[in-house]
């Protein structure tokens, strides 16, 4: 569980709920609320917050631990709130599960003679708004194992903090030991699987790559746990229009090479960035051989628009082809700008 | 309001709220035969969601001791979950009564296994199939809940409506005429258990790739690889 | 050093600087001033034969009970404090039927006897397992059983301690009524020579007459399981050793 921390407090009198993840300014509730109805939630979020362990220091002494900081008033951190004052029970909303916010789109694994490769674009969306283009999807976890992640951002972000302190104290250990891919998958599974059944899923798909015990390994995971193993993984719309591109090229081809398997990724992302909308040219590749993992990137899918003009209404905003804006469509000629 | 306007903001533009659904069907079929002093348990090896394929090399069958065999489909996360709880009962038992539990053990623990999930159920078609304390061939069928039945043969899963009435004419006999029903073995359970596959991968798209089987008798457990249509 | 006794037989959790823990030492004690209860094992099933003190004329006898069934297929006699063997005979046959219920199978009268030692061996002072006993069982338990094993007898007591025996007799008479035992088992013993040897054994060591008021016997054989003799079959075991 992420720590509430004090500082992250709206200070105003906001309609604010506090999940027990993280404080959010949760819009999606306050349609609950309904006309009229301001909620002033600061002692909801005064008491939840003192029911975390990591703030109950603040408010209850005991017998072992020095006198109260701080009398009559609010702990350091926490919000005032006054006696008597509105901030009465709160039964406006409910704190229903949520589904992904900030979101990536597919991530594509492939195994080759000696490694796996895991490749997925830099942007994040907001529904279908292009929020963020340069957020990283892939993860170098240690020098055995990467991990590509789409979905919930923050959901991976989160997951990654709690992976990588995993791999701090086991390097702590230096036992020469670490972490194999398929323990990291394991572990991924039963975690999205724990979550969801708490019907409060980690909104994630992961792809895990390694090396075991000198074989390539790559796994994927989802947001309910389900758990499985192959040569070639594709989620998100990669699953549609990636996953037959790769399953072509490894049934005439089981032995890839490295390059191989890179000209397939590339391939797999040109033909996504055409036709997914959601997906974007800027993409990083991470790479895991005996020989140690690199993350490349951001790369630039290779890209050709000189068929264009014979699609009707095709503008090109750009003489230099560098940023192109296609318009496109299939009901006849967009009206002329 | 100011609030209709956030309301309206997030409806129109912003992320839209997606349904929670905890469940997946992943799909899979299984068939189980049990014969006298043997048991056949396949399933095929297609894992799918929707209309899409996640891999065409994913065994349903857990092993669970050297007699016991578990079949598993439907929810794919849920299975998982079930057989390693199943297997950690079963060391559990192991430790606690200095023996492997027996096929009809492992049977009736299931059964409550799945019925403690009566409100959250395991949403799998499982078949438990292995030898019993006398060394005769067992099959046990359960719905997700827990009710569970001991039978001679039993085809479940998503194509489990189609392979059954197959299953019912040439294993049961159900309405043959002028045969004398004999018990069937190894040989003609394997013949029977493959044609009913590939006839149910014709049908259902949640069944084919391939079918992996495991052969339980006294001497082990053997595996044995079939394949099927892939499209 | 104190190396008295009295210095460290309070806690049921401290060990003496001997390495021992007298507040367990002294519940083996208690079952010193039981009545007796003796078992046979034999390759036909196990007799179980316990004495009734009778310490008043008016006493009901009936209501005595030292011989209990826990499943069809396991009995048990005690000796000791009777409260805390209900507590354990409760436990006994919890464990039974739970086993029943997860398994389908009938368990084992060592996995039995294990179930029974962890509940004996939750004794301390500590608040926080609640529900524990705060001072050992005051309670020698022998169990007698019909598993996939064949017939079975086992022995437990307040330490949690449980061993399998041939023969075996528990409470006042037990260090006589043992030396006997020993002097006539045999492997090859019947049934019916295994009753006639504790009755004859449970008559040397009572200081009351035996009679079929004062004494309860009990057989677990393959085919019958738990059976409890009546007032006429004990009468009858009794007339045939005179």
């Amino acid at each position: 569980m992420v720590p509430l921390h004090p500082t992250r407090m709206p200070r105003s009198g906001a309609n604010v709920v506090v999940t027990d993840r993280l404080v959010v300014l949760n819009i999606a509730v306050l349609i609950e609320v309904g006309e009229g109805a301001v909620v002033n939630n600061t002692t909801d979020i005064k008491n939840k917050m003192m029911e975390h362990p990591n703030m109950a220091w603040m408010t209850s002494g005991d017998s072992y631990s020095s006198a109260r900081f701080w009398h009559s008033g609010p702990a350091p951190g926490t919000v005032y709130n006054f006696p008597g004052g509105l901030a009465a029970q709160n039964t406006f909303y409910t704190e229903v599960p949520q589904g992904p916010i900030t979101t990536g789109g597919s991530v594509l694994g492939v195994a080759f003679e000696g490694g796996v490769a895991i490749t997925a674009d830099i942007l994040t969306s907001y529904g279908s708004l292009a929020r963020f283009r340069d957020c990283s999807r892939v993860m170098h976890v240690n020098d055995n194992i990467i991990l590509g992640a789409g979905g919930d951002y923050a959901d991976y972000q989160f997951l990654k903090d709690v992976i990588q302190q995993k791999i701090l104290e086991e390097e702590c250990l230096d036992d020469g030991f670490s972490l194999k891919p398929k323990a990291l998958h394991c572990w991924l599974t039963r975690v999205m699987y724990n979550h969801r059944s708490k019907l409060h899923p980690l909104w994630n798909n992961f792809i895990v790559g390694g090396l075991q015990d000198g074989e390539p390994f790559l796994g994927a995971v989802d947001k309910i746990g389900t758990a499985y193993v192959d040569r070639h993984i594709a989620t998100g719309r990669g699953a549609y229009l990636a996953l037959p591109l790769m399953r072509a090229k490894v049934e005439q081809d089981p032995h890839m090479t490295q390059k191989e398997a890179h000209e397939l990724l590339f391939r797999c992302l040109k033909v996504l960035y055409y036709r997914d909308a959601q997906s974007y040219p800027k993409f990083q590749l991470a790479t895991l051989t005996k020989e140690g993992v690199s993350v490349e990137g951001p790369l630039m899918v290779e890209q050709n628009w000189e068929s264009a003009h014979m699609i009707s209404c095709y503008y090109s905003v750009d003489e230099d082809h560098s940023l192109l804006t296609v318009l496109t469509s299939d009901y006849g000629p967009f009206p002329s700008i | 309001m100011a609030l209709y306007t956030v309301a309206d903001y997030r409806t129109n533009v912003g992320a839209k709220t997606v349904p929670f659904i905890p469940y997946d069907d992943n799909g899979g079929s299984l068939v189980a035969v049990a014969g006298d002093d043997f048991a056949l348990l396949a399933s095929d090896t297609r894992l799918s969601t929707g209309f899409s394929i996640y891999t065409r090399e994913q065994s349903k069958l857990f092993r669970l001791s050297d007699t016991t065999v578990l079949g598993c489909a439907g929810c794919w996360c849920d299975a998982l979950t079930l057989a390693r709880i199943l297997e950690a009962r079963m060391q559990m038992y192991l430790h606690e009564h200095q023996r492997p539990m027996s096929t009809p053990a492992v049977a009736q623990m299931l059964s409550t296994l799945l019925y403690y999930k009566r409100f959250f159920p395991y949403y799998v078609a499982n078949l438990l199939a292995g030898l019993d304390e006398e060394g005769k061939g067992c099959v046990y069928s359960y719905d997700p809940v827990g009710s569970y039945e001991r039978v001679h043969y039993k085809a479940s899963g998503s194509a489990g409506a189609l392979l059954l009435p197959f299953l019912d004419n040439q294993i049961g006999y159900n309405n043959m005429e002028n045969v004398t029903p004999e018990p069937v073995g190894i040989p003609k359970a394997m013949q029977i258990l493959k044609d009913a596959f590939i006839s149910a991968a014709e049908r259902d798209i949640y069944t084919g790739d391939s079918i992996f089987i495991n052969i339980i008798t006294k001497d082990g457990i053997q595996e044995e690889k079939f394949a099927l249509r892939r499209d | 050093m104190f190396l008295t006794r009295s210095e460290y037989d309070r806690g049921v959790n401290t060990f003496s600087p001997e390495g021992r823990l007298f507040q367990v030492e002294y519940a083996i004690e208690a079952i010193k001033l039981g009545s007796t209860a003796i078992g046979i094992c034999t390759s036909e099933g196990v007799v179980l034969a316990v004495e009734k003190r009778i310490t008043s004329p008016l006493m009901e006898l009936t209501t005595i009970e030292k011989i209990v069934e826990v499943d069809k297929h396991i009995g048990c006699a005690v000796s000791g404090l009777m409260a805390d063997s209900r507590t354990l005979i409760d436990r006994a046959r919890i464990e039974c039927q739970n086993h029943w219920f997860i398994y389908n199978e009938k368990m084992t009268v060592e996995s039995l006897a294990q179930a029974v030692s962890n509940l004996a061996i939750q004794f301390g002072d500590s608040d926080d397992d609640g529900g524990a006993m705060s001072r050992p069982f005051g309670v020698a338990i022998l169990f007698a059983g019909c598993d996939e094993k064949g017939p079975q007898l086992f022995h437990m007591d307040p330490s949690g301690t449980f061993v399998q025996f041939e023969a075996k007799a528990i409470g006042s008479g037990s260090e006589g009524a043992q030396q006997s035992l020993q002097e006539v088992y045999h492997k090859s013993m019947t049934l019916k020579e295994a009753l006639n040897a504790v009755l004859t054994i449970l008559k040397q060591v009572m200081e009351e007459k035996l009679s079929s008021t004062n004494v309860e016997v009990m057989t677990m054989t393959p085919g019958q399981l738990f059976h409890m003799f009546t007032k006429d079959e004990v009468e009858e075991g009794i007339k045939d050793i005179a």
